[in-house]
């Protein structure tokens, strides 16, 4: 087009027709009109090449401005009739073509321009100002409708349509007319006049673009052929052609119309089926929501409700039409609703709880969504119902759940099984952390276990995450965000936290957990080191048992060092072996052992006992013990030291026996065999006096008496050493005795020597003791008759027996008022032969008070005196009571 | 009645070792003056084979008195008691027991043994003399009676 223009130009410039007319028949174009057309082609190029080019956009509008400036003067000119228009001058020719000057543009062509100018307007206009765009494309609409009537005044040689007899429009300028109002219509889009008409899935848009082309065609071509045969053929009879043109064109609308039926009342038949199928589908989605469905108009009358509704309330679909809302709502929560209504009246929906009451009377909860629509061409609510019982009893479960999880005063974590991140923590958690929630959110486990890493972590977990346990369970200690710590058990499973698997983290009851489990190490620490430094020897078993439950065997589970220490074995070695395995000949030599210890495990029954150990060749005491069945504690102790001593002691015990009965023997055969050959030399030191003592001189016969006298103290003296060895030999068991009885026996038997010496002995009440009467007797005896014995001179004796009871025994005492013992002599007066004084002074062989310690030996007593010498002497003796008394 | 003294001799059986004994009781016996044939012997074997008339004993008198002492070689003079009192022939006769024991157990052994007396021996010549005329007389028919005649 800008071609054209320039083209028919350069052919003003070059005075060369052919350029500026198609034909010699035909109105050249005017030099304004090409000169226009080069600008404002060039424009409408320009700015469709660089659509976002601001300076093409700035010197467009200049030029178009200045264009539409002087085409409005060219049209003035017209509408004034000036002569004098300013083409004259620009153009200097004086060309006329069937007489008319050719320099001046047809106002019609003028119009067309103006048209065109404002047409660009499309596109130099900003963007926002969407009217004044419509507005400039039906400009190019109407400036490309005046080139096509132009033209078809060409074709159908009707001067009138191009300008009549003012001036016409060229031919060339008609075209380009059209080129340039399609060029802008084009480029404005399919969002405007009329191209929107044109495109898209519109029934409208489809048949204007089937119709108007072919309608436009035909119309040109019947136009052109009756405009031909009018001029041509039959220029005589108009009727004919009349007629001709009648009935091509009943024809043509027939077909036309045909075409048009077809299409339209096809496509309205199928819209028809296909709105049945879509209202049947929306029918059955309705009924088949799982949420009830209510329609009703704003007044509260129900329209429609599905089958949901029905079920969910229990009545048919008209009785629910006829009960309307008032008769499904509580009635006890209707007044709740009003806030609801309003909302949904103002703002067009609304979402809200309320609660139904269905035919059995049962209300029920229930989440209503209201909105309201158009439907069927009127204002009415859309009403969906959904029943939340079950989600109502599950929020309330899980808010008293929830809650009760939140001020637990056990940490309770749940964190994200997949990143870890903690999801919830509970307030005591929080609260022993220092944490808030949201810091929280962006940590993990492994942040609060500064024991863990994420290997480790993970490891732990593992079990959880296959399945192999329901749970584990760690001892470890959390971090707090000042950086102190706490010990905690952790008892972790893995479950669901909002629908995505999590781990949940709890912490019982820590407080009293950490007090008792530090009373514990506390405990667990004292006991250990006790444990470790008994000197008992301390061994844990486990007893193993045959099928028949009889225990055949026993395994070590713990020892301690004194157990080390008495065994020689290491703790190491024996530590979960079985003893037959450590002693492996222990069931052939020691068979009861294992015995023993199975039935403290199984029965429970302490036992304690001694046991020499074959393998280790030692003697221990055991004490054994079942802490639990099927186990045994065996706390035992060395003995072999003591057992050896004991032998010993046995030995020397059994030795000193022996020693003592052939001591005794000793004596009673002294006492037999010593008596034989005595009684030779007293009896014949005697027969040779009596037979030749006359013959003999004085000191043959001191001599005699010599040996007289000395057989006859060695006949005292081995009679004592008999009487001696008798208190074991002839002692008879202890009875109970009358103490003053024995006294008054005593007494009987020195009666003699007791008036002979003029003696007074006087006694206390004695009390009844265990022992060998005639013992009993010797003792007082003795002691009497030694007071009586050694008496002062001139003096006669005074004695006096007494008894008081002490610590388990009697005291006896004798008491004299005689010459009285040296201290020096204490141990001396009691052993056998050893004599104080003279045997002329005091004749005896101080065999007396060994005898009365013997005896008072053999009753459990002790004897002694005391005495200052001068003074007379008190000897004690002490007799056990009843039940102190021991053979 | 009036016990007459009887001129027949009387045959007592001293079973003792000690030639000491022995001797002392030959002395004391002469001293006395009794009918009194004292045989000696030595051993319990010996006694017993002189009481039961074996062999070189054959014919031997039946002695009136055994004095026994109890500490004899070979067989103790209890076991030569215990023997003699099972024996129905040596039952009845006599036996008076000399010992130099005071062991009351050896005493009352030898009344269970049924020895008819029991006698320490004394340590003098004199109480000896004493001791064995009460034996000789309490135990011998040196008085006739009635029931004391066995011939």
């Amino acid at each position: 087009m800008v071609l054209i223009g320039a083209l028919a130009y350069l052919g003003w410039m070059m005075s060369w027709r052919p350029l500026v007319s198609v034909s010699s028949d035909y109105f050249p174009i005017a030099p304004g009109a090409a000169l226009s057309f080069v600008l404002l082609g060039g424009t409408v190029s320009a700015n469709i090449v660089w659509p976002e080019s601001k300076t093409v956009r700035y010197v467009s509008s200049v030029l178009m401005l200045v264009l539409f400036l002087l085409l409005a003067y060219l049209i003035i000119e017209y509408l004034a009739d000036l002569q004098s228009s300013i083409e004259y001058s620009l153009f200097k020719t004086d060309d006329k073509f069937l007489g008319i000057s050719t320099v001046r543009m047809s106002p019609l062509a003028g119009t067309g321009f103006i048209l065109c100018v404002l047409a660009t307007m499309s596109f130099l206009a900003p963007m926002k100002y969407n009217q004044i765009i419509k507005a400039s494309v039906v400009s190019a609409f109407l400036a490309a409708t005046l080139g096509v009537f132009t033209m078809l005044g060409y074709i159908y040689n009707a001067p009138l349509l191009y300008g009549g007899d003012v001036r016409p429009m060229a031919l060339l300028a008609a075209l380009s007319f059209v080129l340039l109002g399609l060029s802008i219509i084009l480029s404005a889009g399919p969002d405007y006049w009329p191209l929107s008409t044109m495109v898209g899935d519109a029934t409208a848009s489809r048949l204007l673009r089937a119709f108007l082309p072919l309608t436009i065609g035909i119309i040109l071509l019947l136009g052109f052929f009756e405009a031909y045969s009018l001029s041509t053929w039959i220029p005589d009879s108009p009727a004919l052609s009349i007629g001709t043109t009648a009935i091509f064109a009943i024809i043509i609308f027939s077909f036309i119309i045909g075409r048009i039926s077809k299409s339209i009342g096809g496509s309205i038949d199928r819209a028809e089926r296909k709105r049945q199928e879509a209202e049947e589908n929306l029918r059955t989605l309705f009924d088949s929501s799982s949420d009830a469905i209510f329609i009703n108009d704003p007044d509260g009358n129900l329209i429609d409700v599905n089958t949901t509704a029905s079920d969910m309330l229990g009545y048919s679909k008209n009785q629910i039409l006829s009960l309307d809302m008032s008769g499904i709502i509580d009635p006890a929560f209707a007044g709740g609703l009003q806030a609801s209504k309003e909302k949904l009246s103002k703002e067009g929906r609304a979402v809200f709880e309320s609660k139904y009451r269905g035919k059995n009377g049962a209300s029920f909860p229930v989440e209503v969504s209201a909105k309201r629509i158009e439907f069927g061409g009127r204002t009415v609510n859309l009403i969906t119902a959904r029943d939340i019982t079950e989600r109502k009893k599950a929020e309330a479960f899980e808010t008293s759940f929830g809650r009760m999880l939140e001020t637990s005063i056990s940490e309770i974590y749940i964190f994200d099984a997949g990143t870890l991140r903690f999801l919830l923590v509970n307030r005591g958690a929080r609260e022993n952390l220092g944490y808030e929630m949201n810091e929280l959110r962006r940590m993990t486990p492994l942040d609060l276990k500064p024991e863990f890493t994420a290997e480790t972590f993970a490891q732990l977990i593992e079990p959880l995450r296959n399945g192999e346990r329901e749970t584990v369970l760690i001892t470890t200690y959390h971090q707090r965000k000042d950086g102190t710590r706490y010990d905690v058990e952790v008892h972790i499973q893995l479950s669901d936290y909002e629908l995505r698997p999590a781990f949940i983290a709890f912490i019982l009851d820590i407080t009293e957990q950490k007090k008792t489990e530090r009373a514990l190490i506390e405990s667990e620490k004292k006991y250990r080191s006790l444990f470790e430094s008994m000197n008992e020897g301390f061994a844990f078993h486990r007893i193993l048992t045959d099928s028949e439950n009889k225990p055949v065997d026993s395994v070590f589970l713990e020892v301690n060092d004194a157990f080390e220490k008495f065994t020689g074995l290491n703790r190491k070695e024996i530590l979960n072996k079985r003893v037959t395995e450590v002693f492996p000949r222990i069931q052939d030599i020691q068979p009861d052992l294992i015995e023993t210890y199975g039935e403290v495990a199984q029965t429970g029954k302490e036992r304690k006992f001694e046991m020499y150990f074959q393998p280790l060749d030692k003697w221990f005491s055991i004490s054994s013990y079942s802490p639990q069945p099927g186990y045994f504690v065996a706390i035992f102790n060395d003995i072999s030291e003591r057992i050896a001593s004991e032998q010993a002691q046995k030995q020397l015990i059994d030795a000193l026996a022996a020693s003592n009965a052939e001591l005794q023997q000793f004596a009673y055969v002294a006492s037999h065999d010593l008596q034989e050959p005595l009684r030779m030399v007293a009896s014949y030191v005697q027969l040779l006096e009596k037979r030749y003592g006359k013959m003999l001189d004085s000191d043959a016969r001191d001599y005699i008496w010599f040996a007289a006298d000395g057989a006859s103290r060695m006949q005292t003296l081995i009679n004592d050493l008999l009487e001696f060895s008798r208190v074991e030999t002839q002692g008879k068991p202890f009875l109970p005795v009358d103490t003053n009885h024995i006294l008054k026996t005593a007494l009987a038997n020195l009666e003699a020597a007791i008036s002979d010496n003029g003696a007074r002995v006087t006694s206390d009440p004695l009390p009844d003791v265990y022992a060998d009467a005639s013992q009993l007797t010797q003792v007082f005896q003795n002691l009497i008759s030694n007071s009586l014995k050694f008496h002062k001179k001139e003096i006669p004796p005074r004695i006096h027996v007494s008894a008081q009871q002490t610590a388990g025994e009697w005291l006896f005492s004798v008491a004299d008022n005689g010459l009285g013992i040296d201290s020096r002599y204490s141990e001396h007066v009691f052993t056998i032969f050893k004599r104080l004084h003279g045997r002329e002074e005091y004749p005896g062989t101080g065999i007396g008070l060994s005898i009365c310690k013997r005896i008072v030996e053999r009753h459990g007593g002790r004897i002694w005196f005391e005495s200052t010498p001068g003074n007379g002497s008190t000897f004690f003796f002490t007799m056990p009571t009843k039940g102190n008394v021991q053979e | 009645m009036k016990a007459t003294r009887s001129t027949r001799r009387f045959n007592v059986l001293l079973v003792e070792d000690n030639p000491g004994d022995i001797r002392l009781a030959r002395e004391a016996l002469a001293q006395l003056g009794m009918p009194v044939d004292l045989e000696i012997k030595t051993s319990g074997a010996e006694a017993l084979a002189y009481l039961h008339r074996e062999g070189d004993y054959r014919g031997a008198p039946r002695p009136d008195l055994v004095l026994l002492d109890l500490n004899l070689p070979q067989m103790d003079g209890r076991v030569m008691l215990e023997v003699m009192r099972q024996d129905a022939v040596l039952q009845p006769i006599p036996v008076v027991v000399l010992t130099a024991s005071r062991s009351m157990d050896d005493i009352s052994s030898l009344y269970k043994a049924s020895a008819n007396c029991f006698f320490t021996k004394p340590m003098n010549y004199d109480d000896y003399v004493q001791v064995l005329e009460h034996i000789l007389n309490y135990w011998l028919p040196l008085s006739q009676t009635a029931c004391g005649d066995d011939s």
